[in-house]
């Protein structure tokens, strides 16, 4: 196994609300508006949920990220990044690890799959 | 204007698994391993006709084959449903809290043979008794508490 440039030290951490800055930004197009379908990121994300992503922010271990599906073109997901290996492969997991299909299955990812970061979910 | 963020029309992200339906459970299994053991017992209690009896011997055996037959299929769809569970809805995340799942899986799809191969009322009490276990294991990964229970 490759060594971990970077491994999530504390999955699980909730993604905040939408403040007023999120909501300029999100009307001045640099954050991203994506609903949630389906269950495998709860408890963070619920079904039905709006979250916003931001293109250019960085992306760390224990983030959230939108991340284009490696077989399905036309599909985008939600998940996890738990580790980024040291030649830059970003490897995804559901927070509700038994109800995802991730890196599990479809293994890591080149960062031109990453489309951007979750910053923040709307209530 | 932030509004909007609540319509319909909002691109939709993806956090599920890849099932093409994700319908999951393990009733399926249970009610072909219940006729395993229905007909189990219906063959054995089965009398055999008096020798001479041309015309109740040709219905004891048709009886019989038909029995066997069915015992036959079921014990081949209760497994069929078993090594779906087993193989595409049971994750690594699942053995790490049941250690056992393999285990279980594998004498269970073993005890679906064994039926076929005998007419054994102990391993069709088994086989649902191992059935239990993988219903009360799979509603726990669910977190519900779906009580067992039979048709028959």
């Amino acid at each position: 196994m490759r060594a971990q440039v970077g491994q999530a030290s504390a999955l699980f951490f909730m993604l905040r609300e939408a403040n007023w800055k999120d909501r300029i930004s999100y009307a001045i197009g640099k954050l991203k508006a994506f609903r949630v379908q389906g269950d495998s990121m709860l408890p963070t994300l619920r079904d039905g949920e709006v979250v916003l992503i931001s293109p250019k922010a960085s992306v760390e271990p224990g983030d959230i990220v939108l991340a284009k599906h490696p077989y399905k073109q036309s599909v985008k997901m939600l998940k996890r990044v738990a580790a980024i290996d040291d030649s830059g492969r970003y490897s995804l997991v559901g927070d509700n690890a038994g109800e995802s299909t991730d890196s599990r299955t479809f293994g890591t990812l080149p960062v031109a799959h990453i489309e951007g970061k979750a910053v923040c979910r709307v209530k | 204007m932030f509004d909007k963020l609540r319509n319909a029309e909002i691109e939709i992200a993806e956090a599920h698994c890849d099932g093409p339906c994700g319908v999951y459970d393990p009733s399926q299994a249970r009610i072909e391993a219940e006729s395993v053991l229905q007909l189990t017992k219906k063959i054995l209690d089965l009398k055999a006709p008096d020798a001479g009896d041309q015309k109740a011997s040709a219905a004891y055996q048709n009886t019989l084959t038909r029995f066997i037959a069915i015992k036959e299929e079921r014990a081949e769809l209760a497994k069929h449903h078993l090594l779906i569970l087993w193989t595409d809805y049971f994750k690594p995340v699942h053995l790490e809290k049941y250690a056992d799942l393999h285990d279980l899986f594998w004498k269970t799809a073993k005890l679906c043979s064994a039926c076929k191969q005998e007419v054994s009322l102990e391993h069709a009490q088994e086989l649902m008794d191992n059935i239990k276990r993988v219903h009360e294991i799979f509603w726990e990964t669910k977190g519900k508490d779906v009580p067992w229970f039979m048709a028959s």
